[in-house]
């Protein structure tokens, strides 16, 4: 008698783990075999259920995968602000031949600029630093970016890209989830979602955010944000100058021991709670509870740059953990190391609206020489095969030249219509560029890429059909490229 | 008396008539007789459907005796009908015969027991009458019933074969349960399923693909029961034979091959195979069939010898075989047996993250994150029960040393090793040596000196050879790598660090 009661009210447990109050009614309206039988089911469903509780850590839902991997792993070196793809990557000699005159009217007449050009006059500008041509390969690319320059063969330049939306905000968060509206996952959260965590100390989704170069917009939150899915998929922020971790750190005298009893005491209770509410959110917690006690060992053994000798700190051109774009990449192979699955480093400086010249020197002295390094790196260390690299921003920057008071002054507005972005490393063909702009860099002439389509790429190098990892939300199935996105197979290696 | 005396004279002039046919070699059948030839289809059904339903009415009046007049009445002139028809389809069928194209010996029966359902079934009509004059002849009443019967059991067997001859044999029984078809029709060629093999890179171009298409859509003209123009599509010879004007293939030239003509001419245009009122090939089956030319139409030839697989022969590869991301090669061509989740479940209580590559193949990935800096002899035995399908091993960062690498000697379809940042020295690469598809070795960071790497030297698979901050020394290297050749050794990059003011021209 006494097991059958247990028994029921395991039963009743499951199923209230896993209804929304919607789906508890439709399934009374359907009877209550139905609801046992949609209890049993439910276990092979892709939610957050009971089992993750017993793991120690998340698995993800997609095991096996779609396809066999590529990599293992996303550092993305996220150029926040928009670098100018006409001044780096996308050399057009139009733009030299044709500088200091009016735009054509023909490609410019009825299109969306910021309020920052709309209405001026529009007048070509030359890219601001001579291109070259870089490797055995031959990329063509801006002599101001030379670091760069020297990881030619192993990178692929995409000159085709597109997105939807022309301020900083919405095209942010238009790249990092797929849509403008807010409240979609981020793609490191579907991607912690769908293959779960690789370490079971570490977050599988950080951010890091680089400071120096100064004028950069605000990132929000929102970039790395789980949206719908459960919050354990958020992505982790991660301070390189400082605590690395915000309330990570143990108060001064509380022992790791007095701290393990405290995590155990609160688990216990929790679980209590979770067996009479059964609320998802419940495990969540719990989850990030452990996650927290076990990082308060992992992550100062992660962020201590003072294991990495000299000479590595001089590739990357940083002195130690100063929270520069430069310590992050250094950290981003640590995190690397280690088993996170998702990084991505925000660099703020790339908003020339005004003295690109200036700026665009300031900023590659920042971004350049870390950026070719990190891949030299992982290279080095055998990663690169299994480690997709991504540099890109949300945007491009225009053709013509945003006026300024001051001659010499110049800089360059949003563009949406065409920019590039390189990709390096797992699963990539290096050494070539793929897609291509018109005469002044303004729209893609062949082989365009939608932020849709690359994100459609990423999943497949990670062993994903872009089509098959979906989330059940407000009664539909979602996914990170929505009804879109086509995989580019030819720059896949 | 009289009256039977008219029929037997109808009879015999008719036999006359029939006589005229008979075995008469036209060279070319004078224009009357083909339109009477052709009417043959049409008017085939007359004399079954009558007699049957003639006998149907005898068996009929058995029952009902209150009707037997009207259904024996019935059923003598609806016989006489069927009798009458079946003269005329025989004369029509003869006619037909003339035009020739006929499988030999389908024919061959097909008309001697179409002339015998005419004969039996006018031999029937005659003696019903003459039974009639002379009730109570046994005699009589005998041959009466003997005609019934030889002429249903000629009509069946004769329609039958008639079937066979446009339909091709075994057609109306194509969907009866195997049981069953093996005792109603023995003779029956088994349907053809696309029993070909499941993975791609044991299938055959010509036999696996081109063949089932061919059997579609044109044997059952050009085969072995009919032979149109005189022409067999049904084997590989017989193709490359080709018809009376010639051969119909010319490998690696589609556009002037006659058999790639012929089923893309315009679909009104008397050319094009098959003719209307067939299905015609669809457009992966005609891709399919230049595809095969293109690559040079020989007989062994496989999808992996392919040069360029044409898009809309993709689809019906990826259709078949599954997604193609890559021919099948090396590990991906063997046949392994599925997972046990209990193995990988037991090695997940270890620490190692287990992940099956993907869901087409039952191959899995380990990594060791979770067990840094582990030494235990013990977590890696856990692996044992996987050692077939892992394909790729990730113990970087663990404390195993070169004894702990035993285990991996068995794991024979190993692709990628990585081993950085592990004490393994020299002895510990022993293990590899017979690790045939091994293509990606990372000893980064490990105690591997230029001696170890004498063992690499038979890996037939390495692409990737990672031994940067390894006690390899420059010397061993270039050794190595005169050794192998082929192979990607990585020792460390660096770049030219360029000041910002000195940029590169």
């Amino acid at each position: 008698m006494e097991l059958k009661t247990k028994f029921r009210r395991q039963e009743m447990n499951k199923i209230k783990l896993e209804e929304t109050r919607r789906e508890f009614l439709v399934r009374s309206a359907q009877g209550l075999g139905t609801m046992a039988l949609a209890s049993l089911l439910s276990s092979s469903q892709q939610t957050v259920s009971a089992e993750s509780l017993e793991a120690e850590h998340w698995r993800g839902v997609l095991d096996p995968l779609h396809f066999v991997p590529r990599a293992k792993r996303i550092i993305y070196l996220y150029q926040a602000g928009g670098p100018s793809h006409v001044d780096l990557w996308d050399y057009k000699s139009s733009l030299e031949s044709s500088h200091g005159q009016k735009m054509p009217e023909s490609l410019t007449r009825g299109q969306q600029m910021t309020t920052m050009t709309s209405g001026q006059r529009l007048t070509i500008m030359k890219p601001q630093y001579p291109f070259s041509r870089f490797g055995k390969s031959g990329q063509r690319m801006s002599t101001i970016i030379p670091h760069i320059g020297q990881i030619a063969d192993d990178i692929c330049i995409i000159r085709s890209m597109h997105t939807e939306q022309i301020n900083h905000d919405p095209a942010h968060t238009f790249m990092n989830t797929g849509s403008i509206i807010t409240g979609r996952p981020s793609m490191g959260s579907w991607l912690s979602y769908g293959l779960g965590n690789q370490s079971k100390n570490l977050p599988s989704f950080v951010v890091m955010t680089s400071h120096g170069g100064g004028g950069g917009q605000p990132i929000a939150a929102r970039q790395w944000h789980s949206g719908f899915l459960p919050g354990q998929f958020q992505g982790v922020p991660f301070q390189s100058k400082g605590s690395p971790v915000h309330y990570l750190d143990q108060p001064p005298g509380v022992t790791l021991e007095d701290q393990k009893k405290i995590v155990d005491s609160i688990r216990s209770l929790n679980l209590e709670h979770y067996d009479v509410v059964s609320d998802p959110d419940i495990v969540t917690r719990i989850n990030q509870y452990e996650m927290a006690f076990r990082m308060q060992t992992s992550v100062p053994e992660l962020m201590d740059l003072s294991e990495e000798p000299q000479y590595i700190k001089d590739m990357y051109g940083t002195e130690g953990a100063d929270g520069s774009f430069a310590a992050n990449c250094l950290l981003a192979r640590r995190m690397a190391e280690r088993g996170v699955r998702f990084i991505q480093i925000y660099h703020r400086g790339w908003d020339h609206h005004g003295s690109i010249k200036k700026k665009l020197k300031q900023v590659t002295g920042l971004v350049d020489q870390a950026s070719a390094a990190l891949v030299l790196d992982l290279k080095q260390r055998g990663m690169l095969e299994d480690t997709l690299v991504i540099w890109g921003g949300e945007f491009g920057r225009t053709p013509m030249a945003q006026p300024s008071k001051k001659e010499g002054n110049e800089g360059r507005d949003h563009h949406i219509k065409c920019f590039s972005i390189w990709l390096a490393g797992g699963g990539i063909k290096g050494g070539i560029n793929y897609g291509s702009s018109d005469d002044f860099g303004y729209d893609v002439a062949s082989d365009p890429v939608h932020v849709h389509d690359l994100h459609a790429t990423i999943l497949r190098l990670m062993g994903i059909d872009h089509k098959q990892l979906t989330y059940r939300h407000q009664g539909r199935d979602f996914r990170l490229t929505d009804v879109h996105g086509k995989v580019v197979e030819k720059i896949l290696a | 008396m009289k009256k039977s005396l008219k029929w037997y004279g109808g009879f015999v002039a008719a036999f006359a008539v029939y006589l005229l046919f008979w075995n008469i070699d036209f060279q070319d059948p004078p224009t009357l007789l083909r339109l009477v030839g052709r009417l043959h289809p049409l008017i085939v059904h007359f004399p079954i459907g009558l007699l049957l339903l003639a006998l149907f009415f005898r068996v009929l009046a058995l029952r009902h005796s209150h009707l037997n007049d009207h259904l024996v009445s019935s059923s003598n002139l609806i016989w006489d009908l069927g009798a009458l028809s079946a003269f005329l389809v025989a004369l029509s069928g003869n006619a037909l015969s003339l035009e020739g194209g006929f499988d030999e010996d389908l024919i061959y029966w097909h008309k001697r027991l179409g002339i015998a359902v005419a004969l039996a079934s006018i031999g029937a009509s005659l003696f019903r009458r003459f039974r009639e004059t002379r009730p109570g002849s046994y005699p009589l009443t005998f041959l009466y019933y003997f005609f019934v019967v030889i002429t249903s059991i000629s009509l069946v067997t004769s329609g039958h074969l008639g079937g066979t001859m446009v339909h091709g044999a075994g057609y109306w029984s194509d969907y009866l349960p195997e049981s069953i078809r093996k005792l109603v029709d023995p003779f029956a060629p088994r349907l053809i399923h696309d029993k070909s093999p499941s993975e791609y890179f044991e299938a055959r171009i010509f036999s696996d693909l081109v063949m089932p298409v061919l059997n579609r859509k044109c044997t059952s003209c050009h085969g072995a029961t009919r032979q149109e123009a005189t022409f067999r599509l049904d084997s590989y010879e017989e193709l490359l034979r080709g018809g009376p004007n010639g051969t119909v293939l010319e490998p690696g030239n589609p556009d002037s091959s006659e058999i790639i003509r012929r089923v893309t001419a315009p679909f009104l245009d008397e050319d094009h195979m098959p003719p209307s009122g067939h299905v015609p090939l669809d457009i992966g089956e005609t891709e399919l069939l230049r595809w095969w030319i293109i690559e040079g139409a020989r007989k062994d030839l496989r999808i992996s010898d392919s040069k360029k697989v044409p898009s809309a022969v993709e689809t019906i590869l990826k259709r078949r075989f599954g997604y193609l991301d890559k021919f099948k090669t090396g590990i991906y061509a063997l046949s392994i047996p599925p997972l046990d989740p209990a193995s990988i479940r037991e090695a997940r209580s270890f620490g190692f993250g287990i992940r099956q590559i993907s869901r087409d193949y039952p191959f899995v990935h380990v990594d060791a994150t979770n067990l840094y800096q582990d030494s235990s002899g013990k977590s890696i035995q856990s692996l044992k029960s996987l050692v077939t399908h892992i394909t790729e091993l990730n113990l970087s960062r663990t404390n195993l040393g070169n004894d702990e690498l035993k285990i991996i000697e068995s794991m024979q379809h190993l692709t990628h090793l990585d081993l950085s940042k592990t004490p393994v020295g020299d002895e510990g690469l022993v293990y590899l040596k017979s690790l045939r598809y091994l293509e990606y070795l990372n000893l980064f960071g490990t105690r591997v000196s230029n001696e170890g790497l004498q063992n690499l030297l038979a890996l037939p698979s390495l692409k990737s050879l990672y031994v940067w901050q390894s006690l390899v020394t420059l010397d061993g290297l270039e050794q190595f790598r005169q050794a192998m050749p082929g192979i990607e050794v990585n020792n460390g990059l660096q770049f030219k660090k360029v000041s910002g003011d000195k940029l590169i021209r």
